[in-house]
């Protein structure tokens, strides 16, 4: 069934304010429902919040898959919309501003400059943002496309730390030349009220979100590159293959529909909660050498994590500086975060899988943020608008 | 004395007999409303407290229409089980309990009566941050007879809904999700005040617990004591008012050092 699934068709991108996330399927949807009600129900307010929330819960969690190639399929996408424009000497939009979903771990658009072999314009470390230099005039001129990757590492959400994202917005406002300006939607939230980017800059791009159809097709893909020849994959509840297809070439599994709405149709949270919920069956009795299979594997059912909307506000605050600002060390947290009793909480969340630490930075885990972004809403935080 | 003689029988007709009168039905209705109210009053604030903030207030508010509701259904069920409705009836009976109750309870009563005015002019409604005289907090709950709230100091004050009657009542989100907090300065004149204003709203503007949708407004008068500059703007949170002032006030003083001004102590400028 694998073999027989065409990978997904590319989508050009979509101006920001059409955007339409996945529907969840009705059945799942009431199920959630039910145990939001539930859990909501149940919550203690005595129990430590952590500790019943924990992402990484399971032991055996399938994860012999190489991290996929996320960007090809999002690269055709931008090479679609922007090949074009970047070809034309004179566009009637010089600026591209591309919002991109939380938790792009691959640095998506640096990529795609390296790619093309275009200029990319890199801030000065964070920590000289906080330095209060008098207002300085960046040199934007040059030939080609100029990329800016990630427009959340130019500030910090300090008092002293919009200066620079302010200069490079005035010397963008009167830029004649090709330029692609990528950030993050929780970033672009924020420097819509902290700066007036949206006043600035054209309306905003951003990739259609992955539907059931282009999900499925997309995880089928990688998976016929990247499993066993003959692997199945079968649903740990009812035992059925995720990927067959009834015969008008509908899915008979709601999964990949459900993955879809989880996940926001952001291809790597998809990806991430895909393969969390990948586990090997323990004996070997259980699997399923059936025809020419030669290795079953199990797809637990979507678990729905969620954080505490009332008694983990430390906790939000910090999940929401990460986002805003897609990376942070523990020293510019410390700046950006209102209240200095924070110490230990971000010790906490990546004790519990919530965030994780690489290089010294903190990032939000894309696993993780369907429940970050739903304790955000629960709690009432200004959201992004992926 | 002939009238009296001549009203008494038809009082008796009112009433129905004693045997036609189910008591046991009228207990009924009334410990199954009290079960209803009691239940919705203590149900929906818990789950308020615990579900999507946007859902709270829409929870908090819908207890006391609930009881007015739950109330008028009981006693509409209870009166045609012991009085023999007319129109009649009603006007003799009305007068008469209003006038008996008016004189033994007339606070209480004058209470009940702004309680059920305050349902439909909502100068209150749960969830809401409002100053009643000198006390400002969040009402908790909304009673027929007093209205609770729970201050910054974390005390309750228990508020007769009389007050409604003689005291200004000043609401400060009146049913939005967000209310407008002030943070005051007062500064030594010399000082660029454009600096100043621009240093203050990036202050708000970095907040956390900063709402998007509402605008911030830096205010600056001169006034004797020195320049007063008042920074206005919303938590996304009403109940982070408290958290929101305090990052507001730690770090405009940072602010403000940073460009040089200083701070007045009213008690400085006085002598």
């Amino acid at each position: 069934m694998i073999r027989t699934t065409p990978p997904p068709e590319p989508h050009p991108l979509v101006p920001l304010e059409d955007l339409e996330v996945p529907a969840w399927p009705e059945r799942a949807a009431v199920k959630m429902a039910a145990m939001r009600l539930r859990t909501l129900l149940t919550r203690s307010d005595q129990r430590p919040f952590i500790a019943e929330d924990r992402l990484d819960d399971s032991a055996d969690v399938f994860s012999d898959m190489a991290t996929p190639p996320f960007c090809i399929p999002l690269m055709t996408e931008l090479d679609d919309t922007l090949m074009d424009w970047a070809a034309d000497p004179a566009p009637g939009q010089w600026i591209k501003p591309v919002v991109l979903p939380p938790c792009d771990e691959q640095g998506l658009l640096s990529q795609w400059a390296r790619r093309h072999h275009h200029e990319v314009l890199a801030p000065s470390a964070r920590d000289a943002l906080l330095i209060d230099t008098p207002e300085q005039t960046l040199d934007l001129s040059g030939d080609g496309v100029l990329v800016i990757p990630r427009l959340e590492d130019w500030f910090l959400r300090h008092r002293c730390g919009l200066g620079l994202i302010r200069s490079l917005l005035e010397s963008l406002a009167g830029l004649e030349r090709h330029c692609v300006i990528g950030c993050n939607s929780w970033a672009w939230a924020f420097l819509c009220k902290a700066v007036d980017a949206h006043l600035i800059l054209p309306e905003p791009l951003t990739f259609k979100p992955f539907d059931e159809s282009r999900l499925r097709r997309w995880i089928a893909d990688i998976v016929r590159q990247q499993a066993v020849e003959g692997t199945r994959f079968r649903l740990n509840s009812n035992g059925k293959n995720i990927f067959a297809l009834d015969r008008k070439d509908r899915p008979r599994e709601a999964y990949f529909e459900t993955l879809a709405a989880r996940s926001r149709g952001i291809a790597w949270v998809a990806w991430h909660i895909w393969q969390r919920s990948l586990k090997k069956a323990r004996d070997t009795e259980d699997n399923d050498y059936s025809d020419d299979d030669q290795q079953t594997l199990w797809v637990v059912a979507l678990e729905e994590f969620s954080l505490p909307g009332s008694d983990g506000t430390q906790a939000l605050l910090i999940l929401q500086a990460l986002l805003i600002h897609n990376s942070l060390s523990g020293r510019e947290l410390e700046c950006v975060l209102p209240d200095p009793g924070f110490q230990g909480m971000h010790h906490a969340l990546h004790r519990a899988g919530f965030i994780t630490e690489h290089h010294g930075r903190y990032y939000c885990r894309p696993a993780a943020y369907p429940a970050i972004r739903n304790g955000l809403a629960t709690a009432g935080f200004p959201l992004d608008g992926y | 004395m002939a009238q009296q003689e001549s009203a008494t029988p038809e009082a008796a007709r009112m009433i129905r007999d004693i045997g036609d009168i189910h008591f046991g039905t009228i207990a009924l209705i009334i410990l199954g409303t009290w079960l209803a109210v009691v239940l919705v009053k203590r149900t929906l604030p818990w789950i308020a407290e615990r579900g999507p903030n946007r859902l709270r207030l829409w929870l908090l508010g819908a207890v006391p229409i609930f009881r007015l509701v739950a109330t008028a259904l009981a006693v509409a069920w209870i009166i045609p089980l012991v009085f023999k409705v007319t129109v009649e009836n009603f006007l003799v009976i009305a007068g008469a309990v209003g006038v008996a109750v008016g004189f033994a309870f007339k606070d209480y009563i004058s209470s009940l009566i702004a309680g059920l005015v305050a349902q439909f002019e909502t100068p209150w409604r749960a969830g809401d941050w409002v100053k009643v005289g000198s006390d400002y907090g969040e009402v908790r709950s909304v009673g027929m007879r007093a209205i609770t709230l729970r201050t910054l100091h974390d005390d309750i004050i228990t508020v007769p809904n009389l007050k409604l009657w003689d005291s200004n009542i000043a609401n400060a989100n009146d049913g939005e999700r967000t209310l407008m907090c002030v943070v005051d300065f007062y500064l030594a004149p010399h000082f660029d005040a454009q600096r100043m204003r621009a240093a203050l709203r990036d202050v708000a503007l970095t907040s956390a617990w900063l709402c998007y949708d509402k605008p911030i407004i830096v205010f600056v008068e001169q006034t004797e004591v020195g320049t007063h500059i008042e920074l206005r703007c919303y938590p996304f949170e009403m109940r982070d008012q408290g958290h929101f002032i305090s990052d507001l006030t730690v770090r405009g003083k940072e602010a403000i050092r940073a460009l040089g001004a200083t701070e007045v102590a009213a008690p400085a400028a006085a002598g």
